[in-house]
């Protein structure tokens, strides 16, 4: 596969080591020449000559002083270029590591031309894939990725290839500085100046539409400057870009806060000046400023969720999503490190969650999840980590309860029509292949579904994200074709979800109108507890098979909660069972009746 | 469409409101959402300041664990006790408590653990150990109880919320984390933060 002219093979044979030398050299070079000619220009004139022969030589050492200016110009452009170039190459070939062991670990060959040919045995059928069809999906989920990546570092190389030639044109043709120009008044100027045009400009992200597996590859082309130059210098470019490893993300995103808390407050500020002492006919612009407070309260709520009572940022939380933009503000927090966790769980709640409102009260229930997950992982010898997302990246509805009826973006037809979902549901599948994506080794991956974010999650595991297993818990339904009218939706909607057979759970607790009541409308399909294949879990008051004494889940929204009826606070079987499979350990879970 | 839409909705819209008016729904999809609760910022932080700090309650904490573990060792041999890699961690109260996050905390232990697991047959002696000592320090409630070969674990519950994890298979644990409660600086100004 060439890329402009530019081949696999060319690439892999790039390296940093001759430039990185080479600016040694030109360093050295660049300091004898300040050092003879910086008073050039002052001595070709003593003081007290004058006439013809006077004006000559002082022509001719200008002359020479515009050709040392030049000289020195160039040097330190091709000094920064060179650094700078070794330093991009570096970044390269680290995106071309990345892209070999990827394609190593998974039986896959690159070509010299940049082809990928699979080298691996048919799929095994397994009891968890007796077809084969999940080991297939993956390997072509793989193969996909391997040839974007492909691509990716490719472009980020002709990027560099071009910006180099830029500069030795430039040096080539002597117009490393303006003949005209006369604002120099010494070699060392003409070298800023000459140094300030090597520099090499950062690639270029991949454009709107482009693949996680794009931005994964383009990000790991980047040398560690590029990427903290863009972190800083330009967050908005990587905060929320699926495929960017999680610090990066969170970094950014975290940089971000302070914008846009300026922006919604100018926002704020112009539209109340607008409004002040009118009527009626203000009510939109009244509802828009409600809008703005509610992103600025998030905004609030995130910085205190990602900061420790001392102010500083907590080093166990990762901010992967932060967006304003929409209707409400959109937010996604880790807990622990989505870069290095072997087990990484992705919660979406359900209606009227909130980033103001709700966000820090899942964001704690998930670390609790998390710690249990830890400690069971522990007890049985593997000392692996967990890390749990409460991913709130898209905007569900809300039912108009305490006077939420205004609520900025969440209204009835969200509900009613399940827009929401499907919106919601292709952000985040990007954001699970995303996940995968940003690292070299994929975690176990749990997605998490509560209520409307169980639809949601249903309908995003329809595309390949790589998600290992899948919970559903307080489910109305997860199909992605919504019945039209009164005619309930059939068919089993598990055959569309691309996890491993067996691997698909759901929680139905006593009480929760939501999972039992809803699905007899059929709106969402059948019940998840009815459908063929789906592991259905206890949320009763139940005695383990190996005798644990776990309290009842009840209503719509204890499943992720301790039991707090009475005085104290007992976990529930709900929460245990999360637990057991965000650990990978499903075979520790208490099945239902 | 739009109308099969809105009808199909309607009894879905009543099914989910008559869900969202149960007293137990205060968590998801509810009318009172996590971060707050009924009871003001004012009483919750005076109920608060009835508590031990987060700082005390985490000194104690750890003392009874030193204690447990040094009994598990003396009394049957597990010893090599290990912290797991990392930091503590604290994070806010959580859902049911509207008081600031920054002055109610709870915190993470990194669970301690020995690569010798208790034998079955000692594992009431080592229960009795671990519930005499904790019950001393307020985890006084049984939450879970594993009674197995390959399996064994034991978790206990203070009056705060917090939980103690005692557990044994491969590795023999000893984890806590506490409840809600106010950090040092908080108690000592007695008053909740103010809103910025």
């Amino acid at each position: 596969m060439g890329f402009w002219g530019m081949s696999w093979g060319d690439v892999t044979r790039w390296t940093p080591e001759p430039l990185a030398d080479l600016v040694g050299v030109l360093n050295n070079r660049y300091n004898q020449l300040l050092g003879c000619a910086d008073e050039l220009r002052a001595t070709a004139m003593p003081e007290g000559w004058s006439g013809p022969a006077a004006e000559a030589a002082a022509a001719r050492a200008a002359k020479l002083a515009d050709a040392a200016e030049e000289h020195a110009a160039e040097g330190a452009s091709l000094r920064r270029a060179a650094g700078d170039v070794s330093d991009a190459i570096t970044g390269v070939l680290h995106g071309v590591h990345e892209v070999q062991s990827m394609a190593a670990a998974h039986e896959f060959a690159i070509g010299e031309d940049g082809s990928i040919t699979s080298h691996a045995p048919p799929p095994v059928c397994t009891e968890a894939d007796p077809d084969g069809a999940q080991a297939a999906r993956d390997r072509q989920r793989i193969e996909v990725e391997l040839q974007d990546r492909v691509q990716e570092v490719l472009r980020s190389a002709e990027d560099v290839d071009n910006d180099f030639c830029a500069v030795l044109d430039r040096i080539l043709s002597n117009h490393e500085i303006d003949p005209a120009g006369d604002g120099r008044t010494d070699l060392a100027a003409a070298g800023n100046s000459g140094a300030a045009l090597g520099a090499l400009s950062i690639p270029a992200p991949p454009p709107v539409g482009a693949t996680p597996a794009d931005n994964a590859a383009w990000w790991a082309t980047l040398s560690q400057n590029q990427k903290n130059v863009l972190i800083h210098d330009h967050p908005e470019l990587v905060g929320n870009r699926d495929g960017v490893e999680a610090w990066a993300r969170s970094q950014a995103n975290l940089v971000m806060v302070p914008k846009l808390r300026a922006q919604l407050q100018q926002q704020y500020d112009t539209l109340a000046a607008q409004t002040a002492g009118k009527g009626a006919e203000a009510l939109p612009a009244i509802l828009a400023l409600e809008d703005i407070q509610h992103k600025l309260d998030s905004l609030d709520a995130v910085d205190k969720i990602m900061h420790l009572p001392t102010g500083g940022v907590d080093p166990n939380k990762q901010l992967l999503t932060l967006d304003v933009s929409g209707h409400a503000a959109k937010a996604a927090i880790a807990n622990g490190n989505v870069d290095t966790a072997q087990h990484v769980a992705v919660f979406t709640p359900g209606m009227n969650s909130a980033v103001n409102e709700n966000m820090a009260g899942y964001v704690h229930d998930m670390n609790n999840v998390r710690d249990d997950a830890q400690n069971l992982l522990l007890r049985y010898g593997d000392g692996s980590s967990v890390a749990t997302v409460t991913w709130l990246g898209y905007e569900p509805p809300a039912v108009p309860v305490g006077g939420k009826i205004f609520e900025a973006g969440k209204s009835v037809p969200d509900l009613v029509g399940g827009d929401a979902a499907v919106d919601g549901a292709n952000k985040l599948a990007q954001f699970d292949q995303g996940i995968n994506a940003s690292r070299t080794s994929e975690p176990h991956m749990t997605a998490l579904g509560h209520s409307y974010g169980s639809l949601t999650t249903g309908i995003a595991l329809q595309q390949n994200t790589g998600v290992d297993d899948a919970v559903f818990f307080g489910s109305p339904g997860i199909t992605d074709t919504p019945a039209l009218g009164p005619i309930p939706v059939n068919g089993n909607p598990l055959q569309h979800l691309q996890v491993p057979t067996g691997h698909a759970y759901d929680l139905a607790a006593q009480g929760d109108p939501i999972a039992n009541d809803v699905p007899l409308i059929g709106r969402y399909g059948p019940a998840p507890q009815s459908l063929d294949g789906m592991d259905q879990l206890s949320t009763d008051a139940a005695v383990t098979l190996d005798g644990q004494q776990l309290t009842a889940s009840h209503g719509h929204s204890e499943y992720t909660k301790v039991d707090t009826s009475g005085a104290q606070r007992v976990q529930t079987t709900s929460e245990y069972n999360l637990s057991a499979v965000v650990a990978g350990m499903p075979q520790y879970t208490i099945p239902g009746s | 469409m739009k109308l099969a839409n809105t009808v199909a909705g309607i009894s879905l819209l009543a099914l989910v409101l008559a869900g969202c008016d149960s007293p137990s729904s205060q968590y998801l999809d509810n009318a009172h959402p996590s971060g707050t609760s009924t009871v003001s910022v004012q009483q919750q932080f005076d109920q608060l300041m009835q508590r031990p700090s987060l700082e005390e309650t985490t000194s104690h904490y750890e003392e009874m664990r030193q204690k447990i573990a040094d009994s598990l060792t003396s009394n049957l041999g597990i010893s090599n006790w290990n912290k797991r890699e990392g930091q503590p961690e604290t994070d806010g109260c959580g859902s049911g408590y509207s008081v600031d996050s920054w002055d109610g905390r709870t915190y993470y232990a990194q669970a301690l653990f020995s690569k010798t697991p208790v034998a079955y047959a000692q594992w009431q002696q080592a229960k009795s150990l671990v519930s005499g000592i904790a019950s001393s320090y307020g985890f006084s409630m049984a939450a879970l109880a594993i009674d197995k070969p390959d399996n064994m674990d034991l978790e206990l519950n203070d009056s705060y919320g917090g939980k103690l994890t005692f557990g044994s298979a491969v590795n023999t644990i000893i984890s806590f984390r506490t409840g809600c409660h106010l950090t040092d600086e908080a108690k000592k100004r007695g008053t909740p933060r103010p809103t910025s």
